[in-house]
């Protein structure tokens, strides 16, 4: 019994839990950031839409900046995502270190 | 810079994870698990897997699968050596439907589904797979039912007997860098038959670890069995020996196609 209940606490503590890929909101904006909130949501949009699909997703903390332009570069032409799209999600990626 | 894209990212030998194949991927994969430790008798088994994986496109994916398992245990009646040999082939084929992600939502759901076919044998295997990125750390969480027909002619007589076994699985892995991890995994098994009901409950638990690169990935874990949490008539002992290994370690190695 003990041990059900463990498990049903396990799948609560699941459930209970926010994404570990950030979603931007208006009190987290940096200040000097390229894009505007918008912007940033539909970057986060992006990348989970085209990049999921092969791959698990990265969090942005995984790499550096210089980094995350050298992996959307490499990664553009198999994703077919335009270089609009392309910055929308490197903006995204990288909101957190500027 | 080489970006992980490996072998749809397992990370786990026995535990399963969410994610899927992209629609067109291809994925081979060859498992062995070595299972060693009964008693009375001496005991060795050795189970192969060779497997096709292929991404169907909204979040599905199939495996075709083909399997080889062989064991070697201590037999008083073989007067020669005092071991019998036996060796089993099957087929299998496996669906998975991912339902939501491990990194971009609260948390990622899968459900699973097995078929397996041996001349002797009929399983089905369901499963319902949750996991969840925290960090450097992804915690995976398997429940599963399976139903097992088992075909008995070796006294002349053709006889059927089902089972149903229930298991818990249970997977952290911390990962060192993007390339690999190391973590632990956990099993608890339950025995549940036709004859004798909840027979048994067995908790495996041991290290993993797993490396990938681009295009290829190897996962290895290590399970020795820790307890029985529900001793029966038919087993009463702490560690069920008669019937289940004292310990299992499996090999998973994958390349992209």
């Amino acid at each position: 019994m003990k041990r059900i209940i463990c498990f049903i606490c396990l799948i609560v503590f699941f459930i209970g839990c926010q994404p570990a890929l950030y979603k931007p909101k208006e009190a987290n904006m940096p200040t000097n950031s390229n894009a505007n909130l918008a912007q940033l949501k539909e970057g986060r949009r992006l990348y989970i839409e085209n990049c999921s699909g092969c791959h698990n997703l990265h969090l942005p903390i995984e790499y550096s900046m210089e980094e995350w332009k050298d992996n959307l570069d490499d990664m553009q032409r198999k994703a077919k995502i335009s270089d609009a799209e392309k910055e929308l999600i490197y903006e995204f990626l990288v909101y957190k270190y500027r | 810079m080489a970006y992980r894209s490996a072998a749809q990212d397992k990370v786990f030998a026995t535990v399963y994870q969410t994610n899927v194949l992209p629609y067109g991927a291809r994925d081979f994969e060859f498992w062995t698990t070595s299972r060693n430790g009964h008693k009375p008798n001496f005991y060795w088994g050795m189970d192969n897997r060779f497997e096709f994986e292929m991404g169907l496109g909204k979040s599905v994916q199939t495996s075709f699968y083909f399997n080889t398992d062989n064991s070697m245990y201590g037999d008083p009646e073989m007067k020669v050596d005092g071991l019998s040999h036996d060796i089993g082939i099957g087929i299998s084929n496996e669906w998975k439907w991912k339902l939501s992600d491990p990194v971009a939502d609260g948390f990622g759901t899968a459900l699973y589904q097995e078929f397996e076919f041996e001349p002797d044998e009929f399983e089905s295997e369901s499963k319902f797979i949750l996991d969840k990125r925290i960090g450097q750390n992804l915690i995976a969480v398997n429940a599963f039912y399976q139903y097992q027909v088992h075909i008995d002619a070796s006294k002349g007589k053709m006889t059927t007997t089902t089972s149903s076994p229930v298991e818990l699985d249970f997977g952290f892995m911390h990962f060192l860098g993007n390339n690999c991890g190391i973590g632990v995994e956990m099993k608890e098994h339950n025995d549940i038959s036709q004859s004798f009901g909840w027979e048994n409950s067995i908790l495996y638990a041991g290290p993993s670890v797993f490396f990938n690169g681009s295009g290829w990935m190897i996962s290895i874990n290590i399970l020795p069995q820790l307890n029985n949490f529900h001793k029966t008539s038919i087993s009463p002992e702490s560690l069920v020996l008669d019937s289940h290994e004292r310990l299992e370690s499996r090999v998973v190695l994958s390349f992209n196609l």
